[in-house]
């Protein structure tokens, strides 16, 4: 047993320096994606960042930028869609593809674990209630709110109001689900999901609260901890802004972002 | 209406991923659950421990967790990574991914191991003296096996073996960790355009086929109904 016990700590204490001897330097992922011809988007089912048309092809604000930006390498784009939203870096990092650009807040956590690109646009985080319900805006932290868990709603709720009842789920879906189930007061969640899915169909009963907005926080895109390729994206996004692209594209997509941050 | 065909035909198209990963992990954990289950009664003493150890491994972490390691790992360690494609092979008009493949792989062996402790317990069951009078008769190991004690070991596990089989069909879901886009991907994606009732409604799905497993497994009874024993 004795013998059995240290073959197993010696197994486990492989397996945690194998993940501790990180390589320095620079990745190089330009030229890995030439080499396949491709460059691969992670992205979820999220309008009207990422979405698709009625033929199936990926649209939105992020997948044209994508697209843009795959032409430049002079590669072809491919999108990826992540079912779970909370697997996000660990694909990223187990090479499953090369890029998340999904409307993805940036934040200091996960600046530590992976690239982000210089932001590219601001987002807020708004207040979803039943239609009918009034909303005092200090009487919010003592609702109890839905949020997406390690959202940038879920950060707000819980350090900018102080909610003591907060309930974190799976997806910003889930947590307008809440509202209608009535298992939660509100929901936090961004500006523009709530935009986009709030009023249709079964949401048909939810509302945006008025005049009730937080956050500034803003998007970014993430790649692999010290890629090749965040300078050229950097660069990539800047021109995209001066060129008047951007503006362009939130207009077709009718997006509420606000993309100054680039100037 | 219109809606609701909608529905059930993308759902469909999810299901037919799950069934395909429930009748495929069968396939790969019965005979493997078999092999572990005649290691783990070997006499030789190290197999018979390596096997006990993987078994106590298998059963004693999540088979979410276990999914997770199975896709991941390999590229996290820079070992190797599971290729960015479809394997090209197509069924029911769907490509199978490698997350497929490797989610195939992590419910084969998790389920390799619950199937060989049931086994185990069905062999140990049978009494010594149905050898003893296979060996008076002249028969070899093998035909003993497989002539005598084996319909009356199906006939053993045939109620926990039902409980599991039935178990997998709902665990496919997990595979949806690493996006292999099964039935509860599809359901939820509904939300999306506002629809909230086709969540629930995949359970339809997976009551339906339960059902049918349930009446296939009370056949079968009935069919080793003969063995008294």
């Amino acid at each position: 047993m004795k013998k059995l016990l240290t073959t197993l700590v010696a197994v486990m204490l492989a397996v945690v320096s194998l993940f501790t001897f990180t390589a320095c330097g620079k990745v190089e992922d330009e030229k890995a994606i030439k080499t396949a011809g491709k460059i691969v988007i992670g992205i979820t089912d999220y309008e009207p960042m990422d979405y698709k048309d009625e033929n199936g092809k990926w649209i939105g604000f992020d997948a044209e930028l994508a697209e843009m930006f795959a032409e430049e390498l002079g590669v072809a784009c491919e999108f990826f869609e992540i079912a779970d939203w909370d697997a996000k870096t660990i694909e990223l990092k187990s090479n499953q593809f090369d890029l998340i650009w999904n409307g993805m807040t940036a934040s200091d956590k996960l600046a530590k674990e992976i690239d982000l690109s210089i932001p590219y646009a601001k987002n807020a985080q708004v207040l979803i209630v039943k239609s009918g319900v009034t909303v005092d805006k200090d009487n919010i932290k003592n609702m109890s709110i839905a949020v997406e868990k390690g959202s940038a709603g879920n950060n707000v709720a819980a350090d900018d109001i102080k909610v003591t009842n907060i309930n974190a789920v799976a997806s910003q879906l889930a947590a307008l689900l809440e509202v209608k189930a009535g298992t939660s007061d509100g929901a936090l969640i961004d500006l523009t999901m709530a935009e986009s899915v709030v009023g249709k169909d079964d949401f048909a009963s939810l509302v945006i609260a008025d005049g009730i907005s937080y956050g500034a926080e803003v998007f970014s895109v993430g790649l692999r901890k010290n890629s090749d390729l965040t300078e050229k994206l950097n660069a990539f996004l800047k021109a995209k802004y001066a060129d008047g692209t951007m503006t362009e594209l939130l207009k077709k997509y009718q997006v509420s972002l606000n993309v100054d941050a680039l100037k | 209406m219109e809606v609701f065909l909608e529905v059930n035909s993308v759902l469909l198209t999810g299901f037919i991923t799950s069934v395909l990963l429930f009748a495929l992990t069968l396939v790969i954990a019965l005979p493997l659950g078999l092999l572990m289950a005649f290691c783990s009664m070997s006499k030789f003493a190290p197999l018979s421990m390596f096997m006990k150890v993987v078994v106590w491994i298998l059963r004693g972490t999540p088979l979410m967790l276990q999914i997770f390691a199975i896709f991941y790992l390999p590229g996290l360690l820079n070992l190797f990574v599971w290729p960015r494609m479809n394997t090209g092979w197509l069924w029911f008009d769907q490509t199978i991914s490698t997350r497929f493949i490797a989610a195939l792989v992590a419910f084969g062996i998790n389920y390799a191991a619950y199937f060989s402790v049931i086994f185990k317990g069905g062999i140990e069951n049978i009494s010594n003296g149905q050898f003893e009078a296979g060996y008076v008769l002249g028969m070899t190991k093998r035909q003993i096996f497989f002539k005598v004690i084996l319909l009356q070991v199906i006939k053993h596990i045939l109620a926990p073996m039902s409980n599991e089989i039935i178990t997998l069909i709902k665990d496919t879901s997990l595979a949806n960790t690493i996006s292999v886009y099964e039935l509860i991907f599809y359901s939820k994606k509904f939300m999306l355009d506002g629809l909230v009732w086709p969540v629930f409604y995949a359970g339809a799905f997976y009551l339906l086929f339960v059902g049918l497993l349930t009446i296939l497994f009370n056949k079968l009874e009935k069919k080793l109904g003969y063995f008294r024993t």
